[in-house]
């Protein structure tokens, strides 16, 4: 199934009066399974790419379908069914709720999910325990290093098992053993089912992806379909 | 220099226009309502302040008082003025009397013209010299000093004579004889405000030519309100001292044993008298206090307000004040410019706050719902106060957001976290709550005071008020024919029942002199009483409880028909219920010291020399307001001589579903029987309610201030709300990123701010519950504070500021979450 595709995305930024085109007439596929990669320059609009694909920006024209369903077309409300459902976003700079508990922060979707209290406590004890992270379950954010943020924050996208999970340079703020523990995580994740769409600068972590596409300056340059598909 | 920090200050304002015009206009709604209620306080407290020699004139006022009853009488026997004067001349300088037979409204004619007057009274000529009422035609030295002669109002003179000069015109008092009065004077409609008011003021000569001697040489009846203007204020405590023995050396040997007299400052009259015949309706000093309460409790309001918005604005600022110190601003530099701003906000709110209050002014009203005198709005001092506490709120506000932004450190601040990394502070929130404190304390007290008003309006009476049309008959020619005018109404089926009656029952009561003959009280004392005529218990449909009701003695023939018990003692004694019966009510029975209704009948209760006894007893019904409680009462019906002249008021109960014919049927048997007397009528129910007025008034008063209470306070708690929902901003995208829906976001955001209006809530609910406790209780009947109240005024409270806050919480919520996490 393609499980993600787009029809000439665009993206402008509007601040004060200067207009910024971040994405230029973007086409893409991606395919359930799929281990994919976006890489290129600082600024060419990875990050805005992720953001619209994964449903939490809505772009200025082009049409994003998500599971074959028209993404422009939904209520809010679909969409954030949508998000809650099917989406994990590990984002680039944590992005932790600071009044939470790291047990609070990881709880949220499934609470969000309406998930009854005590299925809610085992999913979340699962994950903790899968990266390592349990025994700072009572910490609060700003308590903890930026290695166990980022495992949290990664903790918090998959505790609801979504179908797609997107990460913005999930390894950006870390040093390289822990990068490597995070991309060794999504790997995992990858062949137990999960598709991974990734922004990333290292070289290395790209090649843990099965595909790999290349931006510049607001434009695809390569890898716009599946190679499986082709 | 200060123009520049004007041009920032106005920049500054334009570029939050929404912020600034809730701020400004918030200051300005309470700096209005609190002058509205100044101007309410200072005419209350402003009555007959007017006069050059206002403290040096005192009312003389008279209690009765036999084994508790009696009266508080706010007038006095006709010879006390002139005899204090004589007796105490090295104290007394002047005196005047007023006196107008006590009667609801007096018969003038002029020419085929007739009215009836309400405001008439006849006064020494020495009027215009105690008080200060300005003539604006003829002379106040003589105008009054000739029997016959009569003081016109400006709009009295309009009434009758058009634009002819109405001085020389001789108008007619139509009484028993028509007594002519030639006009010497015209004064000015009154502006100031004074217990006094009046249309005529005729010479008190007059009534010496018309009555004899004898009538004002009586020191028992008390018909004359009576003032006196001392030689210097410290003589009143000394002329009080002499009171009892003058007391004793001049009034009747009947009475001088319970009689006290006192002396009342004359500007107390309006706020802290309430005795029975005041001249006109006064106020109390209850509602001055309530208003100062009110006023300053807006006040409050608004500069909480002021100052928690100026905060939240200039928190958002905050950026700028950064780049303003990074660049060398020093800290004074920052703080005068946060002060110039906030004064120069307050002194557009004072602009605003004028125009309202100017705007408002025609339509102020007091308590008794009469328009408040120019005389008060013109007022410099209520400028000066305007001026004042609107610019010290806007000082007080500019300093507490200047010290707290000018202390930022740039070093510290960084992207995103100029908010994020300033601390909400307590204070604000307490601020808030202590806005809706007041607010949900103003709302309830509307709640309680419209309920309580509703309980006095509806409350069982004891008697029908229901389609009881009421006419004054008292005081002319036509107390004579009322005989007459009620065969002829009963002819038509829309007539029900027609009775009679000394004052209007529910509102007011005379007291006479009864002897009975019990253990608490067998002397000759004044008893709460009204005289009637025939039918007046089942006109008003009065419960007997045991006995009978007053029999007509020529229609003794049908009763006996009718197959009546004639057996029973009772009819055998009064033979003639006129001279010989009157009923008393339940509270009388235990007045008495009798064990039950059934032992009065029968007992003596009779009028000096007199042969009347007890025939009935009926149910209590309150035959003044519900502001007292039921007195021990008697009904004594008229007898044919002098105590039918007593009877001021035909009552006729009318066919509901016939009112306006029954009506015209009035008017049509009135001007066959009466061409010459002007027809008054209205409906009891109506004359009733109007004893409410005061809280009826109070009831539309705290209605509107409450009003401005709620959105002052509501315009403090959006701006707080925008601040706090922008601390979340960052928050409430991740939130949305994880899957939240907008519903869930709203609801999120609102929980903390609605925290603040439980909690506002929880500490209102005993604060209000002790005060309208407190005001209820100076109700001898009141309504029970009940829990619905309190959970309506929650209610109200919780949807108005949930609603105010859902313009931010939604304005985020719709943002998608990367919007939201990028933003600043
Ligand atoms: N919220 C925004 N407002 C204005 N411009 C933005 C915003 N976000 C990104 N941009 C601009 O869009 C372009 C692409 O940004 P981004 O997608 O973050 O790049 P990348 O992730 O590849 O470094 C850049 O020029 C950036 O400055
Ligand atoms: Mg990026």
């Amino acid at each position: 199934m393609k499980i993600l595709k787009t029809v000439n995305i665009e993206k402008v930024y509007r601040s004060f009066d200067i207009e910024t085109t971040a994405l230029n007439k973007v086409n893409l596929e991606i395919e359930q399974g799929d281990f994919v990669s976006i890489m290129g320059p600082s600024g060419c609009g990875k990050s805005t790419l992720l953001n619209l694909i994964s449903l939490m920006d809505l772009p200025t024209r082009g049409e994003v379908f998500f599971m074959e369903q028209s993404t422009s077309r939904m209520t809010d409300k679909k969409r954030a069914e949508f998000r809650r459902k099917y989406i994990g976003f590990v984002f680039q700079n944590f992005n932790l709720i600071e009044e939470l508990s790291v047990y609070e922060n990881i709880e949220l979707p499934l609470v969000y999910l309406r998930m009854p209290a005590a299925e809610r406590s085992m999913r979340v004890k699962q994950v903790m325990e899968k990266l390592d992270i349990a025994y700072k379950q009572h910490f609060f954010p700003m308590q903890l290093s930026g290695g166990h943020q980022q495992r949290v924050a990664v903790a918090r996208a998959i505790v609801a098992s979504p179908m797609v999970l997107f990460a913005d340079e999930p390894t950006g703020n870390l040093d390289s053993v822990h990068g490597l523990e995070v991309m060794e995580i999504l790997s995992e994740l990858n062949q137990n089912g999960t598709t991974i769409v990734m922004v990333t600068h290292s070289v290395p972590n790209s090649e843990y992806a099965s595909r790999i596409i290349k931006l510049f300056d607001g434009q695809l340059v390569s890898g716009s379909v599946s190679q499986y598909s082709i | 220099m200060f123009k520049s920090y004007l041009l920032i200050t106005v920049r500054n304002l334009l570029k939050n226009k929404l912020f600034s015009l809730i701020n400004i206009l918030g200051l300005a709604l309470g700096i209005a309502s609190s002058t509205i209620l100044f101007l309410l306080i200072k005419h209350e407290t402003s009555y007959d302040s007017f006069h050059k020699q206002k403290n040096l004139i005192f009312r003389v006022t008279e209690t009765i008082d036999q084994n508790g009853v009696g009266e508080h009488s706010a007038s006095v026997p006709f010879p006390v003025a002139i005899t204090l004067q004589k007796d105490y001349s090295q104290w007394v300088e002047k005196s005047v009397r007023l006196f107008n037979f006590q009667m609801p409204s007096l018969s003038i004619s002029y020419k085929n013209k007739n009215y009836n007057e309400s405001k008439f009274f006849f006064a020494d000529s020495s009027f215009f010299e105690v008080f200060d009422f300005k003539l604006i035609e003829g002379d106040a030295q003589i105008c009054l000093s000739q029997a016959h002669t009569v003081v016109i109002s400006e709009s009295i003179a309009k009434k009758y004579f058009g634009n002819e000069n109405p001085l020389g015109k001789e108008i007619i008092l139509k009484r028993q004889i028509d007594i002519p009065l030639i006009v010497t004077g015209v004064f000015a409609d009154s502006q100031k405000p004074s217990h006094l008011v009046f249309d005529f003021i005729a010479s008190f000569s007059t009534l010496y030519n018309i009555s004899n001697n004898d009538f004002f040489n009586q020191w028992v009846w008390n018909p004359c309100w009576t003032y006196v203007v001392l030689k210097d204020i410290d003589f009143a405590e000394q002329l009080k001292g002499q009171l009892p023995t003058f007391v004793q050396k001049y009034f009747d040997e009947k009475i001088k044993d319970d009689v006290s007299l006192d002396l009342q400052p004359l500007t107390d009259i309006h706020l802290r008298s309430n005795l029975d015949y005041e001249i006109s309706p006064n106020g109390d000093i209850k509602y001055v206090y309530i208003f100062i309460l009110t006023a300053a409790f807006i006040l409050l309001i608004a500069s909480i307000n002021f100052i928690n918005l100026s905060n939240a604005r200039a928190l958002l600022r905050a950026k700028e004040v950064v780049v303003r110190k990074a660049i060398g601003a020093d800290k004074e530099e920052l703080t005068k410019q946060f002060i110039i701003e906030s004064v120069l906000m307050s002194s557009i709110a004072l602009i605003f706050a004028f125009i309202d209050v100017e705007l408002a002014a025609p339509y102020l009203q007091d308590l008794s719902g009469s328009p408040i005198s120019a005389y008060i709005t013109n007022d410099w001092n209520i400028i000066k106060y305007v001026l004042l506490t609107g610019l010290s709120i806007g000082l007080v506000a500019g300093i507490y957001p200047a010290i707290y932004l000018a202390s930022f450190d740039p070093s510290k601040m960084h992207r995103g976290s100029v908010l994020t990394g300033t601390k909400e502070p307590i204070f604000r929130s307490v601020l808030v709550v202590i806005q809706f404190v007041i607010a949900i304390l103003l709302l309830i007290s509307t709640f309680v005071s419209s309920r309580q008003l509703d309980y006095l309006k509806n409350a069982k009476l004891g008697f029908d008020k229901d389609y009881v049309l009421v006419v004054p008959i008292g005081g002319s020619p036509s107390v004579l024919l009322y005989d007459e005018i009620k065969k002829r109404l009963l002819h038509h089926g829309e007539i029900i029942s027609v009775t009679s009656m000394e004052e209007i029952l529910g509102s007011n009561y005379q007291t006479h002199k009864f002897k009975a003959n019990s253990l608490v009280n067998n002397k000759l004392s004044y008893y709460p009483s009204i005289i009637v005529s025939h039918d007046f218990l089942s006109t008003f449909n009065i419960e007997l409880v045991t006995g009978r009701n007053f029999i007509q003695k020529r229609k003794l023939a049908e009763v006996n028909d009718a197959g009546i018990n004639m057996n029973e003692d009772w009819f055998r004694y009064f033979e003639e219920d006129e001279n010989n019966a009157v009923i008393i009510n339940e509270t009388m029975v235990n007045y008495l010291g009798m064990s039950s209704p059934q032992e009065a009948i029968g007992k003596e209760f009779s009028r000096a020399g007199g042969t009347e006894k007890i025939i009935g007893v009926v149910k209590d019904f309150h035959i003044t307001s519900l502001h007292s409680p039921v007195l021990p009462f008697v009904i004594d019906l008229a007898d044919d001589k002098i105590q039918r002249s007593f009877l001021k008021y035909m009552a006729i109960k009318v066919d509901n579903k016939d009112i306006e014919k029954a009506i015209l049927v009035l008017e049509k048997v009135w001007k066959k029987l009466n061409p010459y007397q002007a027809l008054d009528y209205f409906f009891l129910e109506d004359k009733l309610n109007k004893l409410y007025m005061k809280e009826q008034q109070w009831s539309k008063i705290s209605l509107q201030f409450s009003l401005v209470a709620i959105s002052i306070a509501c315009m403090g708690l959006f701006g707080l709300a925008s601040f706090i929902v922008e601390k979340q901003r960052k928050d409430v995208g991740i939130r949305r990123a994880i899957g939240a829906t907008m519903t869930e976001i709203v609801l999120f955001l609102s929980a903390k701010l609605m925290k603040l209006v439980v909690a506002s809530i929880l500490v209102a609910a005993p604060i209000s519950w002790i005060l309208m406790q407190i005001w209820l209780s100076s109700f001898p009947y009141h309504i029970v504070m009940s829990p619905d109240i309190f959970i309506y005024a929650a209610g109200i409270i919780f949807i108005i500021t949930f609603i105010t806050i859902s313009f931010h919480t939604i304005k985020i919520a719709i943002q998608t979450p990367m919007e939201a996490i990028k933003s600043l």
